[in-house]
């Protein structure tokens, strides 16, 4: 059982600084996925909140079935869900703000092309590739059959692998010209 | 480019490509051996290698979003404590005292406002000491408040409007209505001792997460938290 593993039993039993641990070293992924599902960054910031407030209490029903990361991403769905659920009924904001404007590097293209996935494949593809989860485990979190995930992660590659050729091709001409 | 414009062969290849390079299906030898003599399959496998390895690399955030969760770990065990251990104290006094008053209806005991008839005297004791060994019960184990909140707030709702009827009629006195007391404590404790999710400790605050902070995301790192 891995220090994590541990520590989450110990926050299910009223561990405070076990909870605090387990927080910390799974908000980035809990915020990635967020980001995943809602796709504002904003938006992203307060279901990762709301995740980790739900699981203030629900940690004590915590029994170790499955890994912590994979309850606490379960969780995050849900809020997600919750959060975006309470955005509809608000008045609209700016919607996509790529994450890297502020400070550009190698992958902002890349960043980009993610960004513009549908949300089911973009979940699926972050799920499997940005937080390493097998397929299996992407299934559970995201409550469908594993062959989905599979169909969705190759769907979510053909549109970047495809984007992706298509930039290119442009780039070329353009310094062609 | 989608599946739909691709021969059979090739979509099934690349699916298989896609699934293989993240060690999820390895016994393909058909579809290997498509990619290795497609030309298109080959130089699209080289291009998804190409770009898995610029999005490996990712966004985060290096906002706290654990703060209010902490801040509500940290008010509620305590307070909670508190409040189930009122709780149980009074659904224990209400339990006894309700017990106690419906013993001594059966028992004859006149009761300190009009009296009723003997048979509607016992009827009533018997509710009495229904609810008054589901106060105890639930002072013993809180879990099982939930359960009897709906009775109890039926009975003393009830009794309640009664009583103001009778007083307010001039049937009854205000002093005589005291022996509901142990109702309303009862039903106190429930509420108090009740399990279920803790109070919302703190508000949501998202739109201000940003002010005075460092901006909402840094370029991605291994360690995207560094402040």
């Amino acid at each position: 059982m891995t220090g994590l593993e541990v520590a989450a039993r110990q926050a299910a039993k009223g561990d405070g600084q076990a909870f605090e641990a387990v927080c910390r070293a799974l908000q980035d992924d809990v915020w990635r996925y967020c980001y995943a599902l809602v796709g504002d960054q904003e938006l992203a910031s307060e279901a990762a909140q709301e995740t980790f407030l739900r699981s203030v209490s629900a940690i004590r029903r915590f029994r170790g079935e499955a890994p912590v990361r994979l309850w606490f991403l379960t969780l995050a769905r849900r809020a997600s869900g919750q959060v975006l659920r309470q955005a509809r009924r608000r008045p609209p904001t700016a919607g996509w703000a790529p994450a890297e404007e502020a400070h550009p590097g190698p992958s902002v293209e890349a960043q980009l092309l993610v960004a513009q996935l549908p949300a089911e494949l973009r979940q699926a593809f972050v799920l499997t590739q940005v937080l390493g989860l097998s397929y299996a485990e992407a299934a559970r979190v995201m409550g469908c059959a594993v062959g989905t995930v599979r169909s969705r992660v190759f769907r979510a590659r053909e549109r970047l692998v495809a984007a992706w050729t298509a930039g290119q091709r442009e780039e070329d001409v353009n310094v062609d010209g | 480019m989608s599946t739909g414009d691709l021969p059979a062969g090739c979509a099934r290849a690349r699916a298989w490509l896609s699934a293989y390079r993240d060690g999820e299906d390895l016994n393909d030898t058909e579809a290997a051996a498509h990619v290795a003599s497609c030309p298109g399959c080959t130089a699209w496998g080289q291009t998804l290698d190409g770009l898995t390895g610029r999005l490996r690399v990712r966004p985060a955030t290096s906002l706290d979003l654990v703060g209010p969760a902490l801040a509500a770990w940290a008010r509620q065990p305590a307070g909670r404590r508190r409040r189930v251990a009122v709780g149980r104290l009074l659904l224990g006094l209400a339990g006894l005292l309700g017990w106690l008053l419906a013993a001594s209806r059966v028992a004859g005991v006149p009761p300190l406002g009009p009296s009723i008839s003997a048979h509607a005297g016992r009827e009533l004791a018997a509710f009495e000491a229904a609810l008054s060994v589901g106060f105890a019960l639930a002072a013993w184990r809180p879990r099982h408040a939930d359960g009897l909140l709906a009775v109890a707030v039926t009975v003393v709702g009830f009794t309640l409007v009664g009583s103001a009827a009778d007083v307010l009629a001039g049937r009854s006195q205000l002093g005589y209505e005291v022996a509901h007391l142990p109702l309303v404590a009862g039903l106190i404790g429930l509420l108090l001792a009740r399990p279920g999710r803790p109070p919302r400790a703190v508000e949501l605050q998202p739109r201000s997460l940003g002010d005075g902070r460092s901006p909402p995301a840094t370029p991605a790192t291994d360690s995207p938290n560094h402040q």
